[in-house]
């Protein structure tokens, strides 16, 4: 018997439904060892039908989304978080930064075109007061971050939880994958906001820009450094910040700047705090983070009390 | 009074929506909706960030035209800086973007309009999907998935990845692809060509056979789209509206169009729909078919033989179906491109140009999305963060399209009394503009498919595939 696979999404883009479909001619050998019974992407079924694993993309905002996502759980044997989204909020999540009320007033108020004052009517779905990722709803047998993670990583993943293989996810950094030299640059600038860099050989972080690809998980082999663009932290974080409370992003990268570059650690420190929302963006609704003893995200980037806990 | 028919969740669509259609005691058809059910709210989320990191975060807003909200951040900034990007930095903009149109109007037609046309809206619900339709016709089908393809792995070429691409930055673009990746893109953009020009053989008379539902979804709507001296240009030109009967009815430049468009919030919906004002409000569509009826040249000479043909048999064009022809001519025309540009239009001069510091002011990009045209305007503080967002998606802008061929096909199948059959033809009239509703409410989502049938607030009946309600 082949294995069943549904699927779901609830507040993401759809991106890592996509990243599925971009398995190319791979999809159709996964087509041939597994029976998709609910893609709502792709297919009509509008019900969950019992399957061996679920994959649910996208974090959970609405009470839409809640019952969705216990539905799902309860129709299959295993449930993968699939995607930034649902592991760690990912940019949905940053929706946990702010009142509900703000979001709205973001939308329908102002700006250039808004008629103004307008508000959705209580026949669309009640959106909960946060976002969460969504095993602080369900349980949740594997997590495969990435945003949206490389088709390469989802074949791997969907095999491992099937038990079709036992190979390994790699629980290295983005660094594992690229080819740029960490290379002691002594005197280069703090470059706040800057995504490239001159040299195409030489380690963004040699070249005074933040490159998260040191703190984050490698779920995507590394394409931002390797294309020009240093990594933003998509996939969310690397296996020691996720294992280790005390440890933090900022931290680590100020150790590093300081030692290629000489930039001061708390140069680094103050940037990551006053544009936390931008160097936190995939993972701030997760505890993995924003439980951590040393970030105060709420404070750095929101506009709600921080509440003991989380949510 | 009346009753009212819910389809939720809708399938095969990109996002979470619902139709809700309301009858009146005779049983005939009062009006027909589109609800979107999810909202993220990027116009907050983004409110703080670093303007420079708009054109890696702002493609988070939608996992299907992710290139699209990357290029048109990248535009909004060099706007408000009045940076220039280098020539060989904007036709590597355009490489991206023409695999990056190709794949979504692939998708669009194929995996998820396709079952229907080649299959038939009549089909049973459980074989009208791509799955089924790799199992009946696997060469077709497999020349289907290989041009999307061949468009997802252009971006991903020029883009550094597939969904999410990142290699646009203000100022330019990060990297040039290799001489060998170049090589083989121009194979592809002949591949692609080849595998298009039988597509459209093969798909021209089930099209033509949807003649019946192509005359139940006429949109008496005027068309907008941008237009570069009558040129299809994705990336740059004016606005443009014409009127149902062809005449050019306004123009004007990017940032205009706060004094040209009205935003309003729809019954149950999370989603707004967009009306022309001064004057108006006035009804209009955009995406493929807006951009075929507002320009008569393409850049490609087998696009434009095509583009030829569509138009002397009537113009403009005004059935929501014909949003599936467009799309095919607009593939060739990517496809055609890609060939030609990756075959040797870039060159080795300097990608990218040094930009100012980001200081308070205002940036607007608009370029067209797969789906029609899209807006980001952003303005920002003195320290380089996002104060402010507005954005308008192509989705949007078709609300009021797509609410009234879900009429259309809704007093069609009505008559017929096939439950069945009405829920996916009322699928099917959404399908037809591919909407994304992951851009629409900067959201996602499931695809709901309840028809609720309601008599005033009552609802009298839901319709819902597989369960009973
Ligand atoms: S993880 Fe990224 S790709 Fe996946 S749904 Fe979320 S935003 Fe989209
Ligand atoms: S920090 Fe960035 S540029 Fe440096 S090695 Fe790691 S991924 Fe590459
Ligand atoms: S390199 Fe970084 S930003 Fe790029 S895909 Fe990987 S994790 Fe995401």
């Amino acid at each position: 018997m082949k294995a069943r696979v549904s699927t779901d999404w609830l507040s993401g883009c759809s991106g890592c439904h996509v990243a599925m479909v971009d398995l190319h001619e791979k999809l159709l050998g996964l087509v041939e060892e597994v029976d998709f019974v609910r893609v709502p992407v792709l297919m009509d079924e509008k019900n969950y039908p019992r399957a061996d694993v679920g994959v649910v993309e996208g974090a959970v905002r609405s009470d839409h989304d809640r019952v969705a996502l216990e539905k799902m759980r309860a129709s299959v044997d295993k449930l993968i978080a699939f995607g930034s989204c649902a592991v760690y909020g990912g940019p949905s999540g940053l929706g946990w930064l702010h009142e509900r009320e703000g979001v709205m007033a973001a939308i329908y108020d102002g700006g250039p075109t808004n008629a103004g004052g307008e508000r959705p009517d209580s026949d669309a779905p009640i959106l909960e007061d946060s976002v969460v990722p969504i095993d602080e709803v369900v349980e949740v047998d594997a997590y495969l971050p990435g945003c949206p993670p490389h088709p390469y990583f989802i074949a791997a993943g969907l095999r491992a939880v099937l038990g079709v293989s036992d190979l390994e996810l790699t629980a290295m950094s983005v660094c594992a994958d690229c080819d740029r030299k960490m290379h002691k640059n002594q005197g280069a600038a703090l470059r706040r906001g800057e995504v490239t860099a001159e040299k195409d050989s030489l380690c963004f972080l040699s070249q005074g820009v933040v490159c998260l690809g040191s703190v984050t998980l490698n779920r995507c082999q590394a394409p931002c450094p390797q294309s020009g663009v240093a990594c933003f932290g998509c996939a969310g974080p690397s296996v020691d910040l996720i294992t280790e409370p005390h440890l933090d992003l900022r931290n680590l990268i100020g150790r590093r700047l300081n030692m290629l570059t000489g930039i001061s650690e708390d140069d680094v420190t103050r940037y990551f705090q006053e544009d936390a929302k931008t160097l936190y963006a995939y993972a701030v609704a997760s505890p993995v983070i924003h439980g951590k003893p040393t970030v105060e995200m709420r404070a750095w980037a929101g506009d709600k009390p921080a509440v003991e806990g989380g949510t | 009074m009346g009753s009212r028919i819910v389809v939720n969740p809708v399938t095969r669509i990109e996002g979470h929506a619902k139709i809700i259609l309301e009858i009146e005691d005779s049983g005939a058809l009062k009006s027909g909706h589109m609800q979107v059910l999810e909202i993220r709210g990027f116009e907050k989320l983004l409110q703080g960030m670093e303007l420079l990191k708009m054109p890696q975060m702002t493609a988070r807003l939608c996992g299907v035209c992710p290139a699209a909200h990357h290029l048109v951040a990248t535009a909004a900034i060099e706007q408000g800086m009045g940076v220039t990007p280098p020539p060989d930095a904007k036709v590597l903009r355009e490489l991206l973007y023409a695999g990056h149109v190709l794949h979504s109007h692939a998708l669009s037609n194929f995996v998820l309009t396709g079952p229907d046309i080649l299959l038939g809206i009549n089909a049973a619900a459980d074989k009208r999907n791509v799955f089924n339709l790799l199992a009946i016709d696997p060469e077709l089908s497999k020349s289907l998935l290989r041009i999307r393809s061949i468009g997802q792995r252009t971006v991903e070429l020029v883009g550094g990845r597939g969904v999410h691409p990142v290699t646009a930055v203000p100022g330019g673009i990060a990297s040039r692809p290799s001489a060998e990746k170049l090589e083989l893109m121009a194979g592809w953009g002949l591949e692609a060509t080849a595998l298009l020009e039988k597509v459209i053989e093969v798909l021209k008379p089930k099209l033509d056979e949807l003649d019946p539902l192509r005359q139940a979804t006429q949109l008496p709507y005027h068309s907008l789209a941008l237009s570069n001296n009558g040129v299809v240009d994705l990336l740059e030109g004016e606005w443009v509206a014409i009127d149902p009967d062809g005449h050019e009815e306004r123009r004007f430049a990017g940032p205009g169009y706060g004094d040209n468009l009205i935003e309003h919030v729809m019954p149950g919906s999370y989603m707004k729909s967009v009306q022309l004002k001064n004057p108006g409000p006035k009804n209009f569509f955009v995406g493929p078919l807006a951009r075929l009826n507002v320009n008569s040249k393409m850049t490609t000479p087998k696009a434009q033989a095509h583009l030829d043909a569509f138009r002397a048999s009537g113009q403009p064009r005004l059935s929501a179906v014909d949003f599936i022809s467009a799309r095919l001519i607009e593939m060739l025309n990517c496809a055609e491109r890609i060939g030609v540009i990756a075959g040797g239009e870039i060159g080795d001069g300097p990608l990218r140009v040094g930009i100012p510091a980001v200081k308070a002011g205002r940036h607007v990009g608009v370029i067209e999305a797969p789906r029609g045209i899209l807006v980001h305007d952003y303005t920002t503080d003195d320290d380089g963060r996002i104060a402010t967002v507005n954005l308008i998606v192509a989705t949007q802008n078709n609300y009021d399209a797509i609410d009234s061929a879900v009429e259309g096909l809704a007093r069609h199948y009505l008559s017929e009394g096939d439950d069945e059959q009405l829920l996916n033809g009322v699928e099917f009239a959404m399908r037809c503009f591919d909407p994304c509703l992951a851009c629409a409410t900067h959201t996602a989502g499931r695809m709901p498919m309840i028809v609720e049938m309601r008599r005033g607030r009552e609802l009298v009946r839901t319709i819902r595939r597989g369960a009973a309600s």
